[in-house]
């Protein structure tokens, strides 16, 4: 392209169709709410402990009351919800502060997610580590291990378990990021499992908690006024040499609070998971929300009060402050042996939830700076697509290689991690409920739900309920400031550090995007429609659609180019273009399309077109699911034949299979059509996607035939057809599947094997035998 | 600065505890609203078609 060409007139110009919303897979509330639970249940493992060596023993009333404030702060989200799809902090408060605080919000929020890994990585590895110096200590003592290994560790052999909980947070996040780059499918039903298998556990933990304090009583833990606060140096920050340090009266309840409120990271989740909600939405997002608060409430609050309940004033917290939930089961009442089960079991639980929540930290993390790079935040080299797997591998890298430095920096201390988690955490809360005080009088838009309660003054409406949270946030988030050094100072450092990424990074894509709008301008002219529809692109029915993504391998293109017509059959070149959570699902502009990335696929295929003399269309699709995107495409153009290049990491039949399944999960009206995968040679496989017609075997029509032959010689038959014989063998097929299916069954794959072809059962109606079959042909697909 | 420190921790403090007043009607309100959503009889099995796909 030449920037210095003459602008061509717009008919001159290739058009290029952008479709602004993408293909979704909507979830019910209960998986929304599984996969916020995923994130905010895991701190129910660490929060606890971290509370309680912070300010002393009346911590569980204050992470009650978080996870009470938790129900307010998510009214917050709902509403901002209601008026955004995309309701996560960048877009809320770019909206209402501009872009400087939203880089700042989104700064603090990169900080929360980038710190969840390590966080629950290390909680998980505490665990593990805390369970199996448990089980060396009860094999000891039962003298089951012998004196052998005794003069070799010493004594009763037992973990590090800060630096084994160093290597398996290190090995989890390795194993996650790998999934990352290779682009893992988020699959809600692990969530729904996961969830499934903690809330047996929640049951059992909660309720083993309640007969043990039954039979064995309990003490309360003592009531949350400022005389049974007991702050230590580091969980008095900043203020440890003050007046406010000695004599802090009622500040300390906020201080305290402002050490429990981690407790409830993870609300914005709620925010990420809304847009693949299924209809009606805001009624699904209100649904899940109250799920997750109740659930959250039992488990992180009410657990942790019933663990310093149960567990013996006179253990010392550091004995068991990574341990929380671990240590609870050993103080139930029981034998030991089911004890230290139910404990194996927690264990695990934790290792699924806390393992699920760095998985959780890297997608969100790649959502969010994925949506601002979409922005013109992040310039187009963070996007690149990694070659082999199509994902935005740098931001994988980035996020991943930060998790690590901070996984050894906290050398395994959970407490270390926590100190500085809570930073991110309110932060990113503040800005977003700040946001939308100032849209309650900003923003006159469509607003699906307000958080209550609102009273009219002068006409005016006062927003006392979110003035209310946000002033709760506000003061915790400042109190914070000066009694979490670690949060402050590196929360600060990392903020600072990610915004100026931010606004280097902008100024330099909107100078790039001047010249690339220009560039475009002269060569492509950009449809921006809603929905995909015929009519709109301008093709014929029957068109074949060929799917691009890596400039690079654009042989399908050629081939079909080489082999069609276009004057009778149109071509429409389709380009997918992934989205990550969260990532901007409306009004998708030309800045966040055309990255470099696909101003030259689109520039190569057009120059294939040339070099053939023929006309293509061009068309963009924002996808969570390629294949979703595809078939819905397929669909609504009414397309004979879509055609693919090969997948680097699947092969033709698995593509196959990927484009049906996803065929079948498409809603009407839907037809089907040809799909053919284009291989180095070239060589190209065929398969049809929807119901069809089978491809026959030439001997199953000569037996088809044969037996129509000697059918139609007996009386009575004069009206008989070869799809009778079909109707009737399937009719039979049918009755037998239902009656024996396993017996079916198994028949069936020894077809798929190639056995049952080669029976030697192939008897003709009159008992005489069928003569040999033909040779079998290629495999032929279905 | 130890006087400044006090006169902010007093303006935090009422802040924060009338935030939390606020704050615990809106749990309120929010909660017995959401709870009555979520009891109620719903077409949940149309609802939960995780499967099915479409623009959004």
């Amino acid at each position: 392209m030449s920037s210095g060409s003459q602008i061509l007139t717009p008919s001159n110009r290739v058009r290029i169709v952008v479709a602004s919303s993408v293909a979704l897979t909507f979830i019910s509330y209960w998986r929304a709410a599984a996969i916020v639970l995923n994130d905010l249940g895991s701190s129910a493992y660490y929060v606890g402990g971290i509370a309680e060596d912070a300010f002393g023993r009346s911590a569980p009333w204050f992470i009650l009351g978080v996870m009470l404030f938790s129900f307010a702060v998510r009214a917050v989200y709902v509403e901002s919800c209601s008026m955004f799809v995309r309701g996560g902090v960048y877009r809320v408060v770019k909206e209402a502060l501009g872009g400087t605080l939203a880089k700042l919000s989104v700064s603090a929020l990169m900080f929360d997610y980038i710190l969840t890994g390590p966080i629950s990585g290390v909680a998980a590895g505490q665990y593990i580590g805390g369970l199996v110096n448990e089980l060396f200590s009860k094999a000891d003592a039962h003298g089951w291990i012998g004196p052998g290994i005794h003069a070799m560790f010493h004594g009763t052999p037992q973990l590090n378990v800060n630096a084994a909980s160093v290597v398996i947070c290190l090995a989890v996040t390795l194993y996650y990021w790998w999934e990352n780059i290779k682009g893992i499918e988020e699959s809600s039903d692990k969530a729904l499992r996961v969830m499934q298998i903690t809330s047996i556990m929640v049951v059992i933990l909660l309720g083993w908690a309640v007969v043990t304090l039954l039979k064995n009583g309990g003490e309360l833990p003592p009531w949350p006024t400022p005389s049974n606060l007991h702050f230590n140096d580091t969980s008095l920050g900043f203020l440890q040499h003050t007046s406010v340090a000695s004599a802090f009266g009622l500040f300390g309840i906020l201080m305290a609070f402002g050490h429990s409120v981690l407790a409830m990271s993870g609300e914005e989740t709620l925010a990420q998971v809304n847009r693949e909600i299924a209809h009606p939405k805001l009624k699904n997002l209100k649904r899940a929300a109250i799920i997750v608060a109740i659930y959250s409430f039992l488990f992180t609050g009410v657990g942790t009060l019933l663990a310093v309940m149960i567990i013996p004033q006179h253990v010392p917290v550091a004995s068991y402050e990574n341990n929380l939930l671990a240590e609870l089961v050993m103080w139930f009442n029981g034998p030991l042996v089911v004890r230290l089960l139910f404990r194996t079991f927690v264990v695990v639980v934790g290792f699924l939830i806390l393992s699920g929540a760095i998985n959780t930290s890297i997608i969100g993390s790649n959502g969010v700076l994925n949506r601002v790079s979409e922005d013109g935040v992040l310039t187009d080299w963070f996007r690149k697509p990694q070659r082999k797997y199509g994902t935005s591998y740098r931001i994988v890298n980035l996020i991943v290689g930060l998790q690590v430095i901070t996984i050894l920096l906290s050398r395994g201390d959970v407490n270390v991690l926590g100190e500085a988690y809570a930073f991110g955490v309110i932060w990113s809360f503040t800005f977003n409920s700040f946001a939308m005080l100032v849209l309650r009088f900003k923003y006159k838009g469509e607003r699906g739900w307000k958080v209550p309660p609102n009273i009219r003054v002068f006409g005016k409406e006062i927003p006392l309920g979110l003035l209310s949270v946000f002033m709760v946030l506000l003061t915790t988030a400042l109190v914070n400031l000066a009694t979490k050094k670690v949060a402050t100072i590196s929360g600060v450092m990392f903020s600072a550090a990610f915004f100026v990424i931010f606004t280097v990074s902008e100024r330099t894509n909107a100078r790039k995007f001047k010249h690339a709008e220009k560039e475009m301008k002269e060569h492509f002219q950009l449809l921006h429609e809603e929905r995909i529809e015929r009519e709109t692109v301008g093709v014929r029915p029957d068109c074949t659609l060929v799917t691009v993504r890596d400039y690079n391998t654009l042989l399908q293109l050629r081939w079909v180019l080489q082999s069609t017509d276009t004057t009778e059959n149109d071509v429409v070149v389709l380009a997918a273009r992934l989205t990550g959570p969260g990532s901007g699902e409306v009004d998708l502009s030309s800045e966040q399309i055309f990255s470099d990335h696909e101003q030259t696929l689109f520039t190569k295929c057009v120059s294939i077109a040339e070099s053939y003399g023929k006309h293509i269309s061009l068309m963009v699709v924002p996808a969570r699911d390629v294949f979703s995107a595809i078939v819905q495409t397929a669909n609504s153009l009414g397309a004979a034949r879509v055609v693919a290049g090969l997948s680097t990491k699947m092969t033709a039949e698995e593509q196959a299979f990927r484009m049906g399944t996803a065929w079948e999960g498409a809603l009407p009206p839907k037809h089907q059509f040809v799909f053919q995968v284009v291989l180095p040679g070239p060589e190209v496989r065929s398969f049809r996607i929807g119901p069809h017609n089978p491809d026959l075997k030439t001997e199953d029509v000569m037996l088809v035939h044969r037996l129509w032959l000697d059918a139609r010689r007996q009386a009575g038959m004069d009206e008989l057809h070869h799809h009778d014989i079909v109707t009737l063998a399937l009719t039979r097929l049918a009755a037998d599947y239902s009656r024996d299916r396993q017996t079916i069954l198994k028949d069936l794959r020894g077809a798929s094997d190639g056995v049952i072809g080669k029976t030697p059962a192939r008897v003709g109606p009159s008992g005489k035998p069928l003569p040999n079959p033909v040779p079998p042909t290629d495999p032929r697909r279905h | 600065m130890n006087a400044l420190l006090q006169v902010a921790a007093r303006i935090f403090v009422v802040l924060f505890f009338v935030g939390v007043v606020g704050s615990m009607v809106v749990v309120l309100v929010s909660f017995v609203e959401d709870l009555e959503l979520l009891v109620e009889s719903d077409d949940a099995a149309e609802i939960d078609r995780t499967k099915s796909q479409a623009y959004s």
